[in-house]
């Protein structure tokens, strides 16, 4: 499928957009607030990813995923940035927080993605990149344009953030199940 | 207890499937949307890219044909001698009598007072009399021309020495700068005489005699054919 999408083939470039691009759009959301703007960093991010695939090694499917994921994480950065929404002030470094153990049971992955998206734009990239993709704080740092400590204290405000969110939310959760 | 590291909540917000379908809402028509992008021809875009470059090509040509068709025209005004109104040539062998009285028209300006060669000789001027005789100088806008220096000469110098001659130099003029004009650009148009105004300037009398303008037959006047010439008198008077 890739050897004909690199061809230029509409058909196979179509199978590979019906395969990956729900993954692709949770990417996405997982960054950008509103659906609008997913759907356009999704579609500048595909287009992309077909423009430039001539030039694309295969080595298996991970490797296509991976490459997409990337093309799109730096779509969202690109497009945070675009609208001015992305200043994270340098912070000192703060001591590490952790996420509550049994929240995350509670809620669905909608209530969590929700709550992920709620963070303000600088704590959420910094979770999204650190905790969901695996980025450690010296590339974070060095993606954003941001101390390593800033990274890391801005890590912890959101996970303190998220701790509140999700026991209140699983509260409520807990309370709505009990009745 | 749940584990709650990282790797947990990737699973948790990467599985399309935990989230039943309420991910994107109209597939075909984002696929369109891209198809449409990648498929559309950028002609337009390639056709203004076209013109801009002839258009920028044609005015770098014509930029380059001015500037060198005017360098050519300053080189060539440069180069040509400048321009004689009235000119007195050197042809005494004193040299500082040709400053005195013949070059003063042309060097007044420049020449130091204190400039004397009193023992060059007239047979030893050849080359600086020519020097001069090709310069055609402007005498009215004299202070306004590039300054002709000479600087003074010892009176052991001779005028074949090739040091009196090139210790003349030409001073840039620190003054406005003024447009070089041709020869042919001076005065007003000379117009050809005709065959009658050529006769009359070399034959005036007899051509007025032969017009009949002042011929008055006085008889009784003592002249020795009769005939008297004179002016024509006013009847006013």
């Amino acid at each position: 499928m890739i050897r004909e999408a690199k061809k230029g083939s509409a058909a196979a470039q179509k199978c590979l957009f019906d395969l990956l691009s729900d993954k692709m759009m949770l990417v996405c959301r997982r960054y950008v607030k509103t659906d609008e703007d997913s759907e356009e960093i999704l579609l500048d991010g595909f287009y992309q990813f077909f423009k430039n695939l001539s030039s694309f090694n295969y080595h298996g499917e991970a490797s296509v995923y991976a490459w997409l994921k990337k093309i799109m994480i730096n779509e969202c950065l690109m497009f945070l940035r675009s609208r001015h929404s992305f200043i994270i002030a340098t912070e000192q470094q703060s001591e590490e927080i952790p996420l509550p153990d049994d929240a995350l049971n509670k809620l669905s992955a909608s209530e969590i993605l929700n709550l992920v998206i709620e963070l303000p734009v600088g704590y959420r990239t910094v979770f999204n990149l650190h905790v969901i993709e695996g980025f450690a704080h010296k590339e974070i740092a060095r993606m954003l344009n941001i101390a390593e400590g800033t990274s890391k204290s801005q890590l912890n405000k959101a996970k303190l953030l998220l701790q509140k969110n999700l026991i209140k939310n699983g509260n409520d959760y807990a309370r709505q199940q009990s009745k | 207890m749940q584990d709650n590291s990282p790797n947990n909540w990737k699973i948790l917000l990467e599985d399309p499937q935990r989230f039943q379908g309420e991910i994107l809402s109209d597939k075909n028509e984002l696929w369109e949307r891209i198809y449409h992008r990648l498929h559309k021809k950028p002609q337009r875009k390639v056709l203004v890219w076209y013109w801009t470059a002839a258009c920028l090509l044609i005015v770098t040509i014509i930029t380059v044909v001015v500037f060198i068709s005017k360098g050519k025209t300053h080189n060539r005004v440069v180069s040509e001698p400048a321009i004689v109104k009235t000119f007195m040539p050197v042809e005494t062998g004193n040299l500082s009598n040709a400053n005195e009285n013949n070059g003063e028209n042309v060097m007044s300006q420049s020449t130091p007072k204190n400039h004397t060669a009193g023992t060059i000789q007239k047979n030893n001027l050849p080359a600086l009399k020519k020097s001069i005789n090709t310069k055609y100088i402007i005498d009215s806008t004299m202070n306004q021309l590039p300054q002709l220096v000479i600087t003074p000469i010892t009176p052991t110098t001779t005028a074949n020495d090739s040091s009196a001659v090139s210790s003349i130099t030409i001073a840039p003029s620190s003054k406005k700068k003024l447009r070089v004009v041709h020869l042919n650009e001076i005065g007003q148009p000379v117009e050809e005489p005709t065959v009658n105004n050529r006769f009359a300037e070399k034959h005036g009398l007899a051509w007025r005699i032969i017009n009949g303008e002042n011929y008055n037959p006085v008889y009784g006047s003592s002249t020795n054919n009769g005939l008297i010439l004179t002016k024509p008198r006013s009847t006013s008077n």
